[in-house]
């Protein structure tokens, strides 16, 4: 089974600040990842293969910075990657992202099953995986957190608002990845040494027939603000008895006791 | 370009979509995209101008490439979805067919002519990005951001039949607890730093004691299986705006803090003053939360 795993290069959420006076957003300190989610997928598609034989490949498209990714994600199991790499990811949407990564899985040419997370860690739109689908034609599974692969059929537990729904489908299909499918390895050294002898293959999107209409943006961003929350931000310290004490005096204003 | 569109799974959420849409139309009709006849009925009583009712399908998505065959011929200036995960999945597969934008989750929508300006969470409800996009919009809209229109003179149903896909539905199990966590005065929140699943018990009493409902953070459902997986709080789960809401060994990552934005009083019981909880806290009891609890519990006489 010929499995393409996807992932974004995202900021560390936990790193991001927010200055306070103008709720400008400082990235400067903020170090960089494989988005949470897609790490689920990854480990997902090297789980089946671990079952049923066949490879993973690992496919992300970003800016150069994406570059040092490409040793990560091949550290926790794909057998090469490939890496669309150009500065108008930095401006991209979801539906440019989900055109790049259709040329990308045409260009790969074969394959079973596409695996996406469910959303991004950074902007949480929940639309590449659904997107990349129906581009390519072949039905999608998202919101999974439960998967098996026989005889070229796949089937999934979908966690809905309302439930679990169970589907079946003929592979080729793309799946999106919730986080409780799995727990993502952490990759030993010797996988981390492996990685670096892994084949990388970078594209362009020139490369990909993508033109530039289509990679224009529909969603113009015009700011990010830090959200407000203005917090009394008091701290109570000390014994326990007098402690409780004064959230007393705050549960008893709210006329809790 | 003369019509609006809703479309949503469940009759709550297409009612407030009609009533967005009520508030973004300049002279459009509202079209109401429905799956079932109670869906149906809700919008054909709300406000909706024309209601189509898709049915004899396995499930809404086996109707896809029907709403893109009549999106592409009635182009419609805007289209609101819902964002239940059904919703969310039909939104972008009819977004990438006729390659158009789509804003996930907006909590507000503003329109200007052709220009459409929203407002959504972005980096784990850490920041609100403000993006503009040009008819025809698309997007999918946060539950409980507007009132539902009052009821109005009922208009007729069309039902449109069929629905076909290649996916095949093999069971549907429905979730058995449902939980009343959004609308609960007071919520109690379990964090990783209980150590022991017996411990939730010191939870429920204060909750219990204090008229609340319990919830958890998303590692305690889903990675500890403690409590069902509907008592979680934060971006992907639950969102609550108690009048008090009290986090037990709640370290305060940003996810769960957007789940807890709009509570009034937040108090925290947190033994890590660097925990990002301090800053979204009104009240912070520092310590540790088995001291701490026990004699609060013991203070209340809970």
């Amino acid at each position: 089974m010929k499995i393409i795993a996807c992932y974004k290069w995202v900021l560390d959420e936990a790193d991001l600040k927010v200055e306070a006076q103008s709720r400008r957003l400082l990235t400067g300190r903020a170090k960089s990842k494989i988005s949470e989610y897609d790490r689920n997928a990854l480990e997902c598609g090297v789980q089946l293969i671990d079952e049923s034989g066949g490879e993973v490949i690992a496919l992300t498209a970003g800016t150069g910075g994406a570059k040092s990714s490409l040793k990560d994600a091949l550290s926790r199991g794909p057998a090469e990657a490939v890496f669309v790499k150009d500065e108008i990811m930095a401006q991209s949407d979801p539906a440019v992202t989900a055109k790049v990564l259709a040329a990308a899985v045409r260009h790969i040419g074969e394959y079973d099953l596409i695996l996406c997370g469910e959303g991004s860690s950074d902007e949480y739109s929940e639309q590449v995986g659904i997107r990349l689908a129906q581009l390519l034609g072949i039905p999608v599974v998202s919101f999974v957190n439960k998967v098996q692969v026989a005889d070229g059929v796949l089937r999934a537990e979908r966690k809905l608002d309302g439930g679990i729904e169970v589907v079946q489908v003929q592979l080729p299909a793309v799946v999106t990845v919730l986080p409780d499918m799995n727990t993502p390895r952490i990759p030993s050294l010797k996988q981390i040494l492996a990685a670096a002898k892994k084949p990388v293959k970078e594209l362009n999107l020139a490369g990909l027939g993508l033109d530039q209409a289509q990679l224009t943006a529909k969603v113009r961003r015009q700011t990010v603000l830090g959200t407000v929350m203005e917090r009394k931000g008091i701290r109570f310290r000390g014994e326990a008895r007098e402690v409780v004490q004064q959230v007393l005096t705050v549960l008893n204003k709210e006329g809790l006791c | 370009m003369s019509e609006i569109w809703v479309v949503a799974e469940v009759p709550a959420a297409l009612n407030e979509l009609i009533a967005h849409a009520k508030g973004l139309a300049e002279g459009e009709k509202i079209i109401a995209l429905t799956f079932s006849q109670d869906a149906a009925q809700a919008a054909a009583s709300h406000g909706a101008d024309r209601v189509l009712c898709f049915e004899g399908g396995q499930r809404p998505e086996a109707f896809v490439d029907q709403i893109i065959e009549r999106a592409q011929a009635a182009r419609p200036t805007a289209v609101l979805w819902g964002a239940s995960r059904r919703d969310k999945e039909m939104a972008a597969r009819v977004a990438a067919a006729l390659d158009a934008g789509l804003v996930s989750e907006c909590f507000s929508v503003k329109r200007n002519g052709s220009e459409f300006t929203t407002e959504r969470c972005v980096y784990g409800g850490l920041c609100v990005a403000s993006e503009v996009s040009q008819a025809p919009f698309m997007g999918t809209l946060t539950p409980k951001t507007i009132e539902a229109p009052a009821e109005s003179p009922a208009v007729g149903i069309e039902v449109i039949s069929g629905g076909a896909e290649k996916c095949q539905v093999l069971e549907m199990r429905p979730s058995k607890s449902s939980s009343n966590l959004g609308e609960a005065s007071v919520v109690v929140c379990v964090g990783r730093g209980v150590s022991k699943r017996e411990d939730i018990e010191l939870a429920r009493r204060l909750a219990k004691k204090l008229d609340g409902e319990v919830g958890c953070t998303r590692p305690v459902a889903e990675d500890l299986h403690w409590l069902p997986e509907e008592n979680y709080i934060g971006i992907s789960g639950q969102t609550v705006k108690p009048s008090v809401y009290i986090g037990i060994g709640v370290s305060g990552q940003i996810q769960h803090i957007s789940g807890i934005r709009d509570s009034k009083t937040i108090i925290a019981i947190e033994q890590n003053e660097n925990a990002p909880i301090l800053e979204a806290a009104d009240y912070t009891l520092v310590g540790d939360l088995y001291q701490l609890l026990p004699t609060l519990l013991d203070a209340l006489k809970a």
